[in-house]
């Protein structure tokens, strides 16, 4: 059995969301938003920054309530979830988690077993402990499991936080921008890796280039709105591009590879 | 590890039931404590009783309680903000309940036929309430669940009015030395305790650390933040309600008793968690031990430094608080 094996298993539904509108202050942040993202699929959440892809993830994690709408996983309304019985379905890496506090990387991601644990039963009451060495493997950070908190890397922080989501055994993981401050590779082995764990999964991502390689589909945001969604490759086409990005941009089949990539030719010029 | 916690404990407080104004040898504060807990204590004069069982044990025991409850209370207000500067009077409690104490102490306004030293301690205490009930309103009606920002603004607003009051009423009403025994209540003493009320205190000690403790592993979710201990199922605003105003309630309890005792919540957890590691199972119990030690101690001090007067044992604490205060801001790490 791998690691992977071990900390992954149960059911991919799909996470869906109908109607959803939140209000910050006077600003609609997300307005009338469906989504749909496959079990067991990737999808990409792309769109400029303030397009409301951190709002929307909250909302999908169940941790904002949306002012109308709901969100679904599977046929279960995410709402009537008690805390605890939620955070074991779903995971979210957040854009921004820092701390000043020196845990070791293996009490972070251990973490990630509170959901699992009777609130008075301590460590013990949790049968799935072992999970968190799995994890810890499965993410290439055995070596650094007692290491302090504030000695890691961004990438190895990153890893660790992704450990910290696993941990918690989700059937559906959220990523929101997971690939900042991360190298080339790192990002690579990143996203591969999440791929690899087979679990309903939205990223929230800016590199449109990353995203037509490990996304299986995307939903597109702009100001709040859906502005398209489906297959990457028939879903990121250059009006699309020009309307969201402002760019000129076009996804054209690699020359090499089994699949497409994203040309652009500048920024569209603004007309006053 | 906890039986050497244990044994320190113990001897800091043997050591201090000896050490005193009077000095009474370690043999013979034994010899009355096993002739009170029902043993041949063999020759115990009455001065020794009164002094060991009867003066000093009640505030050994009270330094021991007060220490530790504000040691906890501090290290969970530092986890619930994020903030570590957090201690425990954040939530308004100590300049309510001054303004409770003052009422008393320099206008005379009595409580209902009480003798004088009761009178302070129930107004201090009712103060304390009143502070941190307005504290709790104007930080949650923004309704976005108690932020710590906003709940640490209101307990700084509400600290100010209630300082502007406390000077008013001691400069426009004080008369003769009432400007000194106010400093000197803020500062804190234990010289009041007796054995009635160390015994409320140790009891709200046993409660902070048995409820705080249950709460460890969730207070360890707010490592990186709500969102975070939300995404872990924590219910951050009805954990942040139950932990604020417990708090609030037991450190209520020990200012009323023995006045505000500044640094100890502050500095402890700082102290021990690079003994013990940040992981709050550890960190509660390691600070009530390190609040207590420290208490005893500081209050030992206190009453045995300066002939016939004792020195504000809030000052001392003060004392030893700041230099660690200013060492731990240096190495603080600048993530
Ligand atoms: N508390 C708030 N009050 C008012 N407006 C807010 C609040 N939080 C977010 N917003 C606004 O909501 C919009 C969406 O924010 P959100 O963080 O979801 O965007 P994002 O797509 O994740 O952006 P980025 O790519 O920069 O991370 C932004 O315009 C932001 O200014
Ligand atoms: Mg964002």
């Amino acid at each position: 059995m791998t690691h992977r094996d071990r900390c992954v298993h149960g059911a991919t539904p799909d996470l869906s969301a109908e109607g959803l509108s939140v209000r910050l202050g006077d600003r609609t942040v997300l307005d009338d938003v469906q989504v749909l993202a496959k079990g067991g699929r990737v999808t990409g959440l792309l769109g400029p920054n303030g397009s409301g892809k951190t709002t929307l993830l909250h909302v999908l994690a169940g941790l904002r309530r949306p002012d109308r709408g709901t969100v679904l996983v599977g046929d279960v309304a995410v709402r009537t979830l008690s805390h605890r019985r939620r955070a074991r379905t779903i995971a979210l890496v957040e854009q921004h988690a820092a701390t000043t506090t020196d845990l070791t990387v293996r009490q972070v991601v251990a973490l990630g077993r509170l959901p699992h644990r009777r609130m008075l039963g301590g460590p013990g009451s949790d049968p799935g402990a072992g999970v968190v060495d799995d994890v810890l493997g499965l993410v290439g950070l055995t070596h650094l499991a007692d290491r302090g908190w504030t000695t890691l890397s961004g990438g190895e922080r990153q890893r660790a936080h992704l450990a910290r989501t696993l941990a918690q055994q989700p059937e559906v993981l959220l990523l929101d921008e997971p690939t900042n401050h991360l190298d080339l590779g790192q990002q690579l082995r990143f996203l591969s890796l999440a791929r690899e764990l087979g679990l309903t999964t939205v990223a929230a991502l800016h590199d449109l280039e990353l995203a037509t390689a490990f996304c299986d589909d995307v939903v597109v945001l702009d100001g709040g709105r859906v502005r398209g969604q489906g297959p990457v490759d028939t879903t990121l086409t250059a009006p699309l591009l020009r309307e969201v990005y402002r760019v000129e941009a076009s996804l054209d089949p690699h020359p090499r590879l089994d699949r497409h990539h994203l040309v652009w030719d500048g920024h569209v010029e603004e007309t006053a | 590890m906890a039986t050497l916690a244990v044994l320190s404990l113990v001897a800091s407080a043997a050591v201090a039931l000896a050490l005193g104004s009077v000095d009474v040898p370690l043999s013979r504060v034994l010899a009355v404590l096993v002739r009170r807990l029902g043993g041949d204590g063999g020759g115990v004069t009455v001065l020794e009783d009164q002094l060991v069982w009867q003066l000093r044990l009640p505030r050994v025991l009270g330094a021991v309680a007060v220490g530790a409850v504000l040691a906890l209370c501090g290290a969970v207000l530092q986890s619930l903000t994020r903030n570590d500067l957090a201690d425990p009077f954040l939530l308004g409690v100590s300049s309510g309940a001054t303004v409770g104490a003052v009422t008393v102490m320099v206008l005379g306004i009595g409580v209902g036929g009480l003798v004088a030293s009761t009178a302070v301690s129930t107004a201090a205490f009712a103060g304390a309430l009143a502070a941190l009930a307005v504290v709790l309103l104007i930080a949650a009606a923004g309704g976005r669940g108690l932020s710590p920002h906003r709940t640490v603004l209101a307990g700084v607003a509400v600290a100010y009015l209630c300082s502007a009051y406390t000077s008013v009423v001691v400069i426009m009403h004080g008369e003769g030395d009432a400007a000194r025994r106010v400093l000197s209540w803020t500062l804190g003493s234990l010289a009041g305790l007796r054995w009635e009320s160390t015994l409320v205190l140790l009891a709200a000690a046993a409660v902070a650390l048995v409820w705080f403790s249950a709460y460890a592993e969730r207070l360890d979710a707010f490592t990186f933040g709500e969102v975070s201990a939300l995404s872990l199922g924590v219910p951050v605003t009805a954990t942040r309600w139950v932990l604020m105003v417990a708090t609030a309630l037991v450190t209520a309890t020990t200012v009323a008793y023995a006045g505000v005792i500044g640094f100890v919540g502050l500095v402890v957890p700082h102290l021990v968690r690079p003994l013990v590691g940040h992981r709050h199972v550890a960190v509660l119990p390691a600070s009530a031990w390190g609040g207590a030690v420290l208490l005893v101690w500081a209050d030992t001090a206190a009453r045995s430094l300066v002939d016939r007067q004792e020195v504000p044992i809030g000052a001392l604490t003060a004392l030893l608080g700041v230099p660690v205060l200013i060492w731990l801001m240096a190495r603080r790490p600048r993530t």
